[in-house]
């Protein structure tokens, strides 16, 4: 048997997966209901009218598992308010998939945490906006908020339950990134912590984005952890994402895409099997376009400290292969931090 | 405790696994550890599926793969599985 360091097994197999379209992770978004009106969200409807049953997720679950997908992420809206959510979770685990879930903690109490240990469960990432109940319950839109999510935090920690403080670094809240890192060591939760926000609005960026002098302090202030930053060999490697390749997202009424935040359909597996979805013209077509980024990417000085997203540039541009605002500024101040 | 040969394996109810380029990946899902099995370990991990004896285990690799010898081979098959519940990868129910 074979067992080396998770990370380097994991990107060998990614590696392998991404060359040979294996979709090994996979978000599904089990519905866009939510019980939270967070400042940023970026989903248009909150309602349940297109979300598919617990059986047709059941055998969507069986095509992915005959398809190669090992990692499974299962979001939302708030994917506990889909009745049907603890039977979806049982399904995935019985095929053997690694299961993840992504949640604003509302709903998850003590009985919650313990069926998701009983079911085994890989880990749990909760929501934070901030590190007090305040601010958290402005930003998510409901009083009381913070104290169910910290609550949440504290039940799944107890049991044993890989738990992840998940935080959006914004203008609105610029500052508490460094509260939760504290809170995340206190308690031994994991801390993912992402500085970029995606806008609500189509061709925009957001209204909430970090300004320059912003992005360098969240860097100096996080620079304790390790710098990424790629070798010149392999820069154009890194402009280049494994979305519709080894990853893949499924939105509520079963369309496919490449990644839950790069909106190209590949096609519906509610109606077609997910294997004729992944291998569809429309996916051949995203893979074929996806060797070739823009010129100014590929060219660009910044482009070793560029920590790319073909959704936020077609969400900010209409353009998944070229510039985008925020990519762009945030690689060149990444790159003020990378070693000369 | 050593292993005998009528102690039966069966699989930690908390891993994920899947077949992956013909080879089995697990991951134990307390940690997120993942590990890799090689030809030989994935066809004992699929023989594991029925809670079989470590015999049972030996005969049925001695059935598929030309060369292998029960009695000699014994001992690696033992250290296999053993090294399997170390990684809580498998339970061992022991048996006499």
């Amino acid at each position: 048997m074979k067992s080396r360091p998770s990370a380097t097994l994991a990107q060998r197999i990614n590696s392998t997966a991404s060359q040979k379209n294996i979709p090994l992770g996979v978000l599904i978004e089990l519905t866009y209901r939510c019980n939270h009106r967070c400042y940023y969200c970026y989903q248009k409807s909150f309602t349940r009218s297109h979300d598919l049953s617990q059986r047709q997720w059941s055998r969507i679950l069986a095509q992915l598992a005959q398809s190669g997908t090992l990692y499974l992420t299962i979001s939302g809206g708030e994917p506990l308010l889909k009745k049907d959510f603890f039977g979806i979770v049982e399904h995935a685990r019985g095929l053997k998939f690694g299961v993840s879930v992504i949640t604003n903690g509302s709903l998850l109490d003590a009985r919650a945490a313990r069926r998701l240990l009983a079911l085994g469960i890989m880990d749990i990432g909760i929501s934070f906006h901030a590190a007090s109940a305040p601010l958290h319950d402005l930003l998510s839109g409901v009083p009381g908020s913070f104290a169910k999510a910290r609550r949440a935090l504290d039940f799944c920690l107890a049991l044993g339950v890989k738990t992840a403080i998940k935080h959006t670094v914004s203008s609105l809240n610029f500052g508490e990134f460094a509260l939760l890192d504290k809170l995340s060591r206190s308690t031994g939760a994991l801390f993912e912590c992402d500085s970029f926000v995606v806008p609500a609005q189509a061709d925009s960026v957001s209204s909430y984005a970090l300004s320059q002098r912003k992005i360098r302090e969240f860097l100096r202030k996080m620079r304790a952890r390790p710098f990424s930053c790629s070798s010149e060999r392999d820069t154009t490697a890194r402009l280049h994402c494994d979305a519709g390749r080894s990853l893949a997202g499924i939105a509520p009424d079963g369309a496919v895409f490449p990644c839950a935040q790069l909106r190209i359909p590949f096609g519906n597996c509610a109606s077609s099997s997910f294997k004729d979805v992944w291998n569809s013209p429309a996916a051949q077509k995203f893979r074929r376009q996806e060797t070739s980024l823009s010129h100014e990417c590929r060219v660009c000085s910044f482009r070793r400290s560029c920590s790319r997203c073909h959704g936020i540039a077609l969400l900010e541009s209409g353009k998944w292969r070229g510039k985008s605002p925020s990519l762009c500024l945030h690689a060149a101040v990444t790159d003020e931090f990378a070693p000369a | 405790m050593e292993l005998s040969v009528h102690d039966r394996v069966s699989k930690n109810e908390h891993i994920a696994q899947r077949m992956f380029d013909d080879q089995m990946l697990v991951i134990t899902a307390k940690d997120s550890m993942l590990h890799k099995l090689d030809d030989v370990g994935t066809f004992i991990w699929s023989t594991i599926e029925k809670s079989p004896s470590i015999k049972e285990i030996c005969e049925l690799l001695q059935e598929s793969f030309e060369g292998f010898d029960s009695r000699k081979d014994l001992s690696d098959v033992c250290d296999f599985v053993e090294t399997l519940e170390k990684k809580k990868l498998v339970v061992v129910r022991h048996c006499s």
